[in-house]
């Protein structure tokens, strides 16, 4: 038997200085705020690298008007609107709740105004409980800020300069595939400080009730995940890990991951880390899979770090 | 709802032990699954899907031909991903539970599809249920079309606590129950007005049907129609406590939710709304909701409710 079988693998990740005990992190939107899953029976936080809390605003915001929700062609139409409680209650009553799990969390932030990003990561700052914070700069579902600020590479590096001086932590920003040349909104963001980069965001997209003849969505448009947008956030994932690389930047990766198979494609092409989030909605029990799937294709492989991993795409 | 009073949910790879076609699209869908079996309570719902590694397959053998699907189908559909909510309609034992849907879009439409042996992936039970702490002695349950399926697992339970219970149920013509004549004398509607669903009967409830289209035995109008009537003609006893549970269209619920009003019924209501997760953390199923502060907020279906009082819901906030 040789070393690698011998040997459990190691599938623990830094993240720019994140210690993850494995590179599954879950979704910002797709959690929560960290405890929605836990009465689930065939699901524990404690399984997960790390957890990206719900988008949060300086202020409480009521998001849109249902229906927020649109079943697609192997994906989902979603049109939330950053519905949640503001960065007080964030504070005050739900971080000092998630001491209790053994996992790393990262608050995700948005905002309409640059002044309104840089005063809810100071607020968030007196968090211990927080490794990082995710700047959303890519919310498809919002008037003002989110992927407006995140499709123009001036405006990107505004935002997140602006985080990067009330934020001494890990600093991520989350990018748009809505974008012409997401690279070099990449480069814009790692200019202005940001740690890692994360992507993709949701794809903008919309239903039509040919019934009514209007939007199935109260939002008109709405963000599209799920399976259906793999293939897409596999490319961007590649294309930004050849200018992140040289700056030394790590990636999360995600867009419709739903397997261990999944997992790894993202990892190949050059993400240290990944999320799972539409796939949750649909079967709680996939981050389980996901690691067992791995853990089976890195014994396999003779791989005993998931790090040895990251970014060993061969093109032809 | 917080987290720390919700009840646990299990997952679960459930055999289908029965499927039955039933009038007017409607299908009733009996499942394995001793542990949602035995705790479930009136108004909680279960998520169901095919199963991941299944997805597709399971639909399609179920088809028997799937030439056949695809021509009686066009265009071809992929598989459903996100799991659809059914209120649970009844459980026995040992270990199954029933849930009675119409066919409405691809989801529904596949899950009929489904036959003895088919294997199911199963949330539940999930949301907060009736709240059954102080049972009326009359119960007045009122549904509008589908709804007759969760209020069913509510009406054994108030039998059983003691409750008397009156029935109003009201469809577009297809009655998804076995119906037959009543000789029971009620005063609120004329004689003719016969027909009732024999489950419900069964408990000793007094039972009435309305349709919209003409139909022998029933009354000409819909459920909420048959509960003004009865509240007219029928005022309480000094002694007799009364609340209603309602469980329907929107529309027909909002209309339920006044009567009570008017008449100064406590009154409970299960709502519907399209789920992204049914766990509480997408925050898709939303629905303004009164807070003690008396603004209204948007609340999750799904784990906030889907049981509300009617009374705090913003019924008129919907557009």
């Amino acid at each position: 038997m040789d070393a690698a079988r011998m040997t459990k693998p190691d599938l623990s990740v830094n993240l720019a200085g994140i210690e993850l005990k494995n590179p599954m992190i879950v979704a910002s939107g797709t959690f929560g705020f960290g405890e929605e899953y836990i009465n689930v029976a065939t699901f524990e936080n404690e399984q997960l690298g790390g957890i990206v809390l719900k988008g949060t605003t300086l202020e409480p915001r009521e998001g849109n008007k249902p229906p927020r929700v649109a079943e697609t062609a192997s994906g989902m139409l979603n049109s939330i609107g950053l519905h949640n409680p503001g960065v007080d209650a964030l504070v005050r009553e739900i971080i000092p709740r998630l001491r209790r799990f053994d996992t790393r969390f990262i608050a995700n932030i948005a905002g309409s105004t640059i002044e309104e990003y840089r005063e809810v990561a100071r607020r968030l700052s007196e968090c211990p409980e927080l490794s990082a914070i995710e700047v959303n700069i890519s919310c498809p579902n919002v008037h003002h800020g989110g992927a407006e600020f995140g499709s123009d590479p001036a405006a990107a590096a505004d935002v997140i300069g602006a985080v990067r001086e009330a934020w001494a932590k890990p600093l991520i920003a989350k990018l748009t595939p809505n974008v012409g040349r997401i690279t070099t909104i990449a480069e814009a963001c790692i200019e202005a400080g940001a740690d890692v980069l994360s992507l993709i965001n949701t794809l903008k997209g919309m239903v039509i009730d040919t019934k009514t003849r209007r939007p199935v969505l109260g939002g008109n448009t709405g963000g599209l995940s799920g399976p259906a947008i793999k293939p897409v956030a596999i490319w961007m994932v590649h294309q930004v890990s050849q200018v992140a690389r040289k700056k030394n930047v790590p990636l999360i990766g995600m867009g419709g991951i739903a397997s261990a198979n999944d997992a790894l494609e993202f990892i190949i092409a050059g993400a240290s880390a990944f999320c799972v989030g539409t796939s949750l909605f649909w079967d709680p029990s996939v981050c389980r899979r996901i690691i067992r799937g791995m853990e089976t294709y890195m014994e396999q492989n003779g791989i005993g770090r998931i790090s040895d991993l990251v970014g060993t795409l061969r093109l032809h | 709802m917080k987290t720390t009073e919700r009840n646990q949910i299990h997952h679960l790879i459930c055999d289908v032990l029965e499927v039955v076609s039933l009038e007017g699209e409607h299908c009733l869908l009996r499942f394995d699954g001793p542990a949602i079996a035995e705790s479930a309570q009136p108004g909680q719902f279960v998520n169901v899907r095919y199963p991941s590694a299944m997805t597709g397959e399971v639909a399609f053998d179920s088809c028997r031909d799937l030439i056949e699907y695809h021509r009686t189908q066009p265009p071809p559909m992929t598989p459903f991903l996100l799991a659809r909510p059914f209120g649970v309609h009844r459980v026995g034992k040992p270990g199954w539970v029933e849930i009675l849907f119409k066919t409405l879009g691809r989801g529904t439409r596949l899950l009929a599809e489904a036959a003895a042996g088919t294997k199911l992936d199963v949330l539940g039970p999930i949301g907060r249920p009736f709240d059954l702490s102080h049972p009326p002695r009359i119960a007045i349950l009122v549904a509008g079309g589908t709804g007759v399926a969760p209020l069913y697992l509510l009406a054994e339970r108030l039998h059983r606590a003691g409750s008397q219970l009156v029935v109003l149920i009201g469809t577009g013509h297809a009655i998804p129950l076995a119906v037959s004549d009543s000789d029971e004398v009620v005063h609120f509607v004329d004689k003719d007005v016969t027909a009732v669903a024999d489950e419900y009967a069964a408990l000793g409830a007094t039972v009435r049907i309305a349709t919209m289209e003409p139909r022998m035995g029933c009354y000409r109008g819909t459920a909420a129609d048959l509960l003004a009537q009865y509240l007219a003609k029928q005022p309480a006893q000094a002694d007799e406590t009364r609340e209603i549970f309602s469980c329907g269209p929107w529309a027909m619920q909002a209309k339920v939710a006044e009567l009570a009003r008017q008449a100064g019924l406590p009154c409970q209501v299960l709502l519907e709304e399209r789920m992204g997760c049914g766990l509480g953390a997408c925050m898709a199923c939303v629905c303004k909701i009164r807070q003690q502060s008396g603004e209204y907020k948007y609340e999750r279906v799904c784990v906030d409710g889907p049981v509300f009082r009617a009374e705090d819901v913003g019924w008129t906030q919907r557009e």
